[in-house]
């Protein structure tokens, strides 16, 4: 984004109230859990309106909780 | 950091013990492969040859460099005491033995040592001691402003402190929770609403936010709609 604008900062605010209600949120490893990996992907196909573009994204869990993950537009 | 969860992963699982450490001055101990040369420094000149100039042996911080010949040194040193530079990521290094299994990330100048022999563990922290200047921070609970809690049941990682103190640098702190991140008018557009005068507050926002997503993939989503 080259230019934020005003709904943008309120955009953020509001992610701030989200991790002010979730701050004790994480990742958990459990270890019981078998340690395997397990991978998710999908894609929305172009499902963006404004722009046609997609947004991708994956997940790799290995044992109970994700490693590695994306969503990208 | 995903090397660095893999690993934690690991450790949950399979008992592991995790150490932590950091270098003093890390990007003093490189050494340089390229001719550098520097003035004399103010106040050391040398009067009977105030002409010379001074070559490098050593990287100093600032140097672009630096970074690259610390890592090679601390690389180097550590293919010499036996173990291998993971061919998937150059930062993570492990070391198989009778005796058990010794892993090492570095993240710049921090170490997580960890493995299933703390005899082995000690032995390799020694080591590292002797050839580096480094600290010793015991058991791994705090890296990177991540909390590493171990329990019965598993690991944690938390970035609730940092939560905390981002909440509080942005006067969010009495600010109304709310469960759900997406508010209610949903998409942003690119040319709606008056463009910020200054946008310094709403970079570092988004900045902070994606630090946290270290140990938060559901901001993932909502971080990419904003930067």
């Amino acid at each position: 984004m080259q230019v934020p604008r005003k709904p943008h900062l309120d955009g953020v605010r509001h992610r701030l109230r989200y991790v002010s209600a979730t701050a004790d949120y994480g990742l958990f490893y459990e270890a019981s859990t078998e340690l395997q990996v397990h991978g998710y992907i999908d894609v929305d196909w172009a499902g963006s309106i404004s722009d046609m573009r997609s947004i991708s994204g994956f997940m790799f869990s290995f044992g109970s909780a994700v490693v590695t993950w994306s969503s990208k537009k | 950091m995903a090397t660095v969860r893999a690993v934690i992963a690991v450790a949950a699982s399979r008992g592991w013990l995790l150490h932590q450490m950091d270098v003093k001055n890390a990007f003093l101990h490189g050494e340089l492969q390229e001719e550098v040369y520097l003035d004399q420094p103010p106040r050391y000149e040398d009067m009977s040859h105030p002409n010379y100039v001074c070559r490098l042996r050593k990287a100093l911080y600032g140097l672009k460099q630096a970074p690259r010949a610390w890592h090679d040194k601390i690389a180097e040193y550590l293919v010499t005491i036996g173990f291998h530079m993971s061919n998937a990521d150059h930062s993570l290094y492990v070391c198989k033995s009778d005796e058990g299994i010794v892993v090492i990330t570095i993240y710049v100048d921090d170490l997580i040592v960890g493995g299933d022999n703390e005899k082995e563990v000690e032995h390799v922290k020694c080591l590292l001691k002797q050839k580096f200047d480094m600290k010793d921070l015991g058991e791994l609970k705090f890296f990177l402003g991540i909390e590493v809690i171990k329990t019965p049941e598993g690991i944690w990682l938390l970035q609730r402190q940092y939560a905390l103190d981002m909440l509080s640098k942005y006067g969010m702190v009495g600010c109304k929770p709310i469960s759900v991140p997406l508010n209610q008018n949903g998409k942003l557009s690119a040319d709606a609403g008056e463009v910020l005068e200054d946008a310094t507050m709403y970079r570092k926002i988004v900045g902070s936010l994606i630090y946290m997503m270290i140990t938060r993939p559901d901001l993932n989503y909502i971080v990419g709609l904003e930067s």
